[in-house]
């Protein structure tokens, strides 16, 4: 089961898919199609990993086990 | 597949509720009305939607017994969650910095950064990429975009250090940056940081 986690105002949102449920797994692409387009940054995370392991994801990895969507920064 | 019967433990949208009757729910809808299951889940649960009764065309998905019983996880705030998530991410050094000082340092390909002070980020630029003739440290502001006022302190880092740690030279880029000693505030480039070139994304 995988997990994406939205940073907001909740501390996190978590929305999670299961590789067998292809209802999960359709929300989530939906999701992660929908953060894109917002211009908000995805970030894999491999099972256990740091912050120095976190690749930029481009699209959904429904084998991924951790994508944590983070948002552009600007000088402030 | 139609069906019937007693749901002892049943959960709606992902919350899962407490074994104790639903005084807010229509009464006559269980165990009284027939649905039918909508999926099998790998782990166990159904999902099942009823086909009469005061609840028909809703769905609810169902527990196994020892799902039923698992220990009672008290929900986190926004501050414990953005917290674990960011702790999730350091190592035991940068986690020991965290709990003591609110603030932990990370090796970047341009200097050593040090996040926990927002809009004053302390930045020790060394490497091939660093003029060595320029100070020895600035100071840096970068947030995340949008309103922060409303994020848990933790999600701002745990933003700004994903970003740094893949994308360093998007980080840099829009740095805003001073002197240590001074007050006045100057919009990137950082002088003397040689930013690798192409490879800061939209």
């Amino acid at each position: 089961m995988g997990v994406m986690r939205i940073i907001d105002e909740t501390g996190d949102t978590m929305v999670t898919w299961d590789l067998g449920d292809t209802e999960t797994l359709e929300r989530a692409t939906k999701l992660f199609d929908t953060e894109l387009a917002k211009g908000s940054l995805a970030f894999s995370i491999p099972p256990g990993g740091r912050d120095r392991d976190a690749d930029r994801v481009m699209s959904f990895d429904p084998g991924a086990d951790e994508i944590v969507w983070v948002r552009p920064v600007a000088g402030g | 597949m139609p069906g019937g019967g007693d749901l002892s433990c049943v959960a709606e949208a992902g919350a899962v509720s407490a074994r104790r009757p639903r005084d807010d729910l229509p009464q006559q809808a269980t165990p009284e009305s027939l649905f039918e299951v909508v999926a099998e889940h790998g782990d166990g649960r159904i999902t099942l939607r009823f086909t009469s009764g005061a609840l028909a065309g809703r769905c609810v998905t169902a527990f196994t017994d020892a799902q039923c019983v698992q220990p009672y996880e008290p929900r986190l705030t926004p501050r414990e969650k953005a917290e674990d998530l960011l702790v999730s991410l350091l190592d035991s050094e940068q986690r020991l910095a965290w709990r003591e000082k609110k603030r932990f340092r990370l090796s970047t390909p341009y200097g050593v950064l040090e996040l926990g002070a927002l809009h004053n980020m302390a930045f020790w630029p060394k490497g091939p990429h660093w003029d060595p003739d320029r100070p020895g440290q600035v100071h840096l502001c970068v947030v995340p975009s949008g309103r922060i006022d409303r994020l848990p302190e933790a999600d701002i880092w745990t933003n700004l250090l994903l970003v740094v740690r893949a994308e360093p030279e998007r980080f840099f880029g829009v740095a805003n940056w001073r002197a240590p000693r001074s007050n006045f505030w100057y919009l990137p480039p950082i002088p003397g940081l040689k930013l690798r070139s192409g490879s800061v994304g939209a």
